[in-house]
């Protein structure tokens, strides 16, 4: 089962236009989302996805998912032997495939339909399916929620009758109860408290261990995105700034924009000192990104270079790819 | 009261009229402010830490109440008597000084904070001339809280003039870190970034040279990279103006960077309070504990959390004795599910409201 | 299942404690958490008082113009000509001669006025007429199915007003119960009408978004700038002389919808387009869930109690142009009877002067349209159940 690749993303770009208001909504420009990124996933791993708000991590998990409609790339996917490209399916065959990959939302609150019983919520990818009979569907429902440690008392209530950890455990099950082999957590734990928080990472964690899933992890919280991914992304303004495996990104950085941040984030550590790099200014707006290099505008190491030409994604070591032009002199 | 204090709560106990019956989400609440520095309050969803400080300023709403036999003590200094902010109306003239005068505060979303159709200079200008002495007024240097100066000598003098204002709102602006500040001053708060918005939101709340800011969630909101400025910006406001902070937050991380003192709340009561080094190197309570394991660490990447067990009850569910011993891993039973545990200093300044510490 | 229980004692050392705190929860919480929308909806309704009354004299207002045969002691038509002109007569049950089980009224005496010869009655405290409970009297047909005699009261001799009679002697308070019926009834099919429409339209909007809500949009916005008055004015004259009053009726009820949608279409669409952006609507399209699913098991419910609301707050509206358009004599005509055509014959000074119960009727309109502002009160309160429930 190792090293089996699941999901190969090449270019892929997601534009948003932005309309003139009136009748005939003419385009006034485009949010650049995201805006070429490329990354592949082995099954069973993990690729974590870091980023500040708007650096179009959201956009990545959406657009994988097909809930939005790429504007250019390719997404092929590779389940039960067979390839598809993701970026092009349309229609029937979507919503067919769409079983095999699942979301999990930030906001435990606003993704249960209060007016379903929790059995009503967990079961609904088996019944849009039309294959299974109401007993397969229940038994699947009461194994995926032991799993997630609900019980049958629990299948009767109302989404009201949760507090936010629970619900989160029934939002899970409702992800894998069609036995989904990729599965994006979009900020899944963020809204979460500490003490609930662990809990959850643990249950997604042993989960992925005994279905054999692959996550793409979505958080702006990076000690959690540490813990939990097999590599790490960086996103700056709809591209990707780096990618490495997670000890790596994490002990041995090579781009300034992944430094800056590993450095911002306060620790419990009192032991070493908090000296976050300065970043000047704000992060870019994605509808007008600047030329050249998107970070120069905050980059400590900024050069002439930087601001005219785009950096090219390279993989400086094994497994390690970083967009820098001046990723030689730094490191 | 002891002069290097600012302000001292004791026996805070606040309840809330609901629908469903009286609940209080804050009670056996105690803690001090030291003059110029920081106490962090961290503390999940519903643990009261908002209520708590709230409190100090009269700033809750109207079903609240709190309990009479609170002391909310301020000290103004000058071997003066402390001044029971509990004792004073809602609403009263005093109250309405302290706000915004010598009490501060600064919330997660500035937007809510701002009003959107008057632009950022005013909004300073306005603070400054209700709360600021002028510079060359006589009585600048005297006014303090409570010291009463006859009506028609303040409206003789305080009256900081449009043109003063103004220029100390640029002045403001400028010591926040933001860039062209005599420009920004006339912008509308919709035309600030989130970053610049919360740091005019601390120019506003500092223009009055407040004695202490609460600071409420200040950095959630934020990016990582946002959050590092805006914590090194107050931290060297604090230290220019001189001024104490209290900081409330969820995250451990942020607490153990800015404060100088940390209060542990769950579910209401502070379990647990102390210098910094040590309730993070060596916390006492099983709570904190837990949640300082729980916390991911880049020095076990890929092991297991450990979680602290069972959930955080609602508003109506609050359990009897101790407020953790549902989830408690050492709890003792008959002992912590009956009784509420006093509070024990076990070292100098570090207090601990358990009894596995008795 | 034996997976589960080993993952369950990974996942948590102290696991089973929480577990057993929820079984130990009271059948109270129990029943709280299995609870619908709808019994949620309910029990915060329950707790608005002013709310209930409101819901309880629209009740009765309902039951009276439904019975309205049954509970009026007499028809539209009926003519009393010994008390015309009357005023309303109290049931008593004690006068000078003493005290009755029976409730009673005291008979009528007529004499001619000396000065102006008009007849005028005048109450007789000598004669008792008692009530009677279920009496036999004009034959009318319920629902206009089941023949029937029997009405809820009368008297053993003579009649009884009351509300009084009006210039011609009939009983006001019959006549108000079936104007009742008729007002109400205008109400229901009218916003119903306009309900429909504005489902479809404002459905539409909400749903495709883009040009065809644009335009949409404006649509709407021009239909609701149209001045009402003029309009059923110029409308209700266009209505052929030689219509019944049927067809009035039903022409009255659909002018009403097709004015009334504009307002109920615009909330519809803005219902929907912010329940579309919900998290769980979306995570029905990525299950796989068809449009037609993700309409009538997620969007629908999540905003029918919100269009009750609306549908309820609407309803006076349509009661009062009713009663407007009737008053002025461009709705429905006599022997018709509504709360406007009733109020028409208050209409005049001499009415004020000498017989201010034909003003009865517009009590009734005021009480109604009360009744129908606290219980739409009452029903946005409670219409979002999981406002307080996200602790």
């Amino acid at each position: 089962m190792n090293n089996v690749n699941l999901l190969d993303v090449s270019n892929l770009k997601v534009h948003f236009p932005i309309y003139l208001n009136g009748l005939f909504r003419k385009v006034k420009g485009y949010v650049k989302a995201v805006d070429g990124v490329s990354f592949s996933l082995d099954r069973g791993q993990t690729l974590g996805l870091v980023g500040e708000s708007g650096s179009g991590k959201t956009t990545i998990g959406r657009a994988v998912l097909r809930a939005l409609e790429p504007t250019e790339g390719k997404i092929s996917f590779t389940a039960d032997g067979t390839h598809v490209d993701l970026a092009t399916l349309q229609g029937k065959a979507l919503k067919q495939f769409r079983p095999n990959m699942q979301l999990i939302f930030q906001d435990p609150y606003a993704s249960l339909n209060p007016r379903m019983t929790v059995r009503d919520i967990i079961s609904e990818p088996l019944e849009c399916l039309n294959s299974f009979s109401r007993k397969e569907i229940d038994e699947r429902v009461r194994e995926i929620a032991g799993m997630c440690r609900l019980n049958l008392e629990h299948l009767r209530r109302f989404p009201h009758a949760f507090s936010g950890g629970q619900r989160q455990r029934i939002c899970i099950a409702r992800a894998l109860v069609s036995r989904p082999k990729f599965v994006v957590c979009d900020e899944s734990v963020s809204a979460l408290d500490v003490s609930i928080q662990a809990e959850i990472i643990n249950l997604l964690m042993d989960l992925q261990q005994e279905l054999h899933l692959t996550y793409l992890f979505i958080a702006h919280d990076l000690s959690v995105v540490a813990h939990i991914s097999t590599k790490v992304a960086v996103m700056y303004v709809g591209q990707f700034a780096e990618l490495a495996p997670t000890e790596r990104l994490f002990f041995k950085p090579l781009h300034p924009y992944t430094r800056a941040l590993l450095s911002a984030v306060p620790t419990i550590n009192l032991e070493t000192a908090f000296e976050p790099v300065k970043l000047e200014g704000d992060i870019p707006n994605p509808a007008n990104p600047p030329q050249g290099c998107r970070f120069h505008t905050r980059c400590p190491y900024v050069s002439s270079i930087c601001k005219e030409e785009i950096p090219q994604w390279q993989e400086w070591e094994a497994e390690h790819f970083v967009a820098c032009h001046r990723v030689d002199e730094l490191n | 009261m002891d002069p290097n204090l600012l302000i001292d709560v004791q026996n805070l106990r606040v309840s809330f009229r609901t629908d469903e019956g009286i609940i209080t989400p804050v009670e056996h609440v105690n803690y001090r402010i030291k003059r110029e520095k920081t106490l962090g309050i961290v503390g999940e969803s519903g643990s009261g830490k908002s209520v708590s400080t709230r409190a100090l300023i009269k700033l809750l709403p109207k079903n609240a109440i709190v309990d009479p036999e609170s002391k909310i003590l301020f000290n103004r200094g000058n071997g003066t008597e402390p001044l029971d902010i509990n004792l004073l109306p809602a609403g009263s003239k005093e109250i309405r000084k302290l706000r915004g005068g010598e009490i501060a505060m600064i919330f997660q979303e500035p937007m809510a904070s701002f009003s959107p159709v008057y632009t950022i200079g005013n909004q300073i200008m306005e603070a400054v001339r209700t709360h600021r002495l002028s510079s060359n007024s006589p009585l600048a240097a005297t006014s303090t809280v409570g010291t009463h100066i006859s009506e028609s000598l303040k409206a003789k003098y305080n009256n900081v003039s449009k043109k003063e204002a103004r220029s100390i709102a640029v002045d403001m602006l400028r010591r926040v870190g933001i860039a062209n500040a005599d420009l920004r001053v006339d912008q509308y708060p919709h035309e600030l970034s989130g970053g610049m918005r919360q740091r005019a939101m601390i120019a506003v709340a500092l223009s009055t040279h407040p004695s202490i800011l609460i600071a409420d969630e200040p950095t959630t909101a934020l990016d990582v990279t946002i959050q590092a400025q805006i914590l090194e910006l107050m931290k060297e406001l604090q230290t220019e103006l001189g001024m104490s902070i209290i900081f409330i937050t969820h995250d451990m991380g942020v607490i153990a960077q800015v404060a100088d003192e940390i209060a542990v709340m769950y579910l209401g009561t502070i379990v647990e309070r102390g210098p910094k080094e040590a309730v993070i190197n060596d916390p006492l309570h099983p709570y904190t504990k837990g949640i300082l394991r729980a916390i991911p660490k880049l020095n076990n990447l890929g092991a297991r959390l450990e979680a602290v067990g069972g959930d955080i009850p609602g508003p109506h569910e609050r359990p009897t004795g101790c407020p953790f011993h549902p989830r408690c891993p050492q709890r003792i039973t008959k002992t912590c599910d009956k009784l509420h545990p006093e509070r024990i200093e076990k070292t100098p300044e570090h207090f601990v409201r358990c009894f596995l510490h008795l | 299942m034996d997976k589960t229980t080993t993952l369950n004692n990974d996942v948590n050392l102290s696991a089973e404690e929480p577990e057993i705190d929820q079984n130990n929860k009271s059948h109270e919480d129990i029943k709280y958490y299995t609870a619908s929308q709808w019994q949620l909806v309910w029990w915060r309704f329950r707790r608005h008082k002013l709310a209930m009354v409101g819901a309880g004299v629209l009740l009765i207002m309902v039951i009276f113009g439904a019975f309205a045969d049954f509970i009026g002691p007499y028809s539209i038509t009926t003519r009393d000509r010994s008390y015309i002109m009357g005023p309303p007569q109290m049931p008593l049950l004690s006068d000078q001669k003493g005290f009755s089980l029976r409730p009673f009224v005291h008979g009528i005496k007529t004499s001619r006025d000396p000065v102006t010869l008009r007849k005028i009655a005048t109450v007789d405290p000598e004669t008792r007429r008692y009530m009677q409970f279920f009496v036999t009297g004009s034959s009318y047909k319920l629902f206009g199915i089941f023949d029937m005699e029997t009405h809820l009261f009368g008297l053993e001799q003579g009649r009884l007003h009351l509300f009084g009679t009006d210039e011609l002697g009939r009983d006001i308070f019959s006549r108000t119960l079936h104007a009742t019926g008729t007002s109400l009834s205008i109400g229901i099919l009218g916003v119903l009408v306009a309900f429909v429409l504005a489902l479809i339209i404002g459905g539409v909007a909400g749903y495709f978004g883009g040009k065809i809500d644009y335009l949409i949009q404006r649509i709407t916005e021009i239909v609701r700038v149209i001045p009402v008055i003029p309009l059923y004015m110029g409308l209700a004259a266009a209505f052929p002389k030689e219509w019944s009053n049927m067809q009035v009726y039903f022409a009255m009820t659909l002018i009403f919808g097709l004015i009334g949608w504009p307002t109920l279409a615009r909330r519809t669409r803005s219902h929907l387009l912010g329940q579309r952006g919900e998290d769980y609507v979306m995570a029905a399209e990525l299950s796989g869930a068809s449009a037609a699913r993700i309409i009538g098991k997620h969007l629908l419910p999540s905003f029918t109690s919100y269009i009750i609301v609306d549908l309820v707050i609407s309803f006076p509206y349509m009661i009062l142009s009713e009663t407007a358009l009737s008053f002025i004599g461009l709705g429905l005509r006599p022997p018709s009877v509504s709360w406007g055509i009733l109020l028409q014959d208050a209409q005049n000074i001499r009415a004020i002067e000498q017989a201010p119960w034909l003003f009865l009727p517009a009590a009734f309109v005021v009480i109604a349209v009360l009744a129908f502002t606290l219980l739409g009160d009452g029903l946005r309160d409670a219409a979002d159940p999981y406002s307080v429930s996200n602790h």
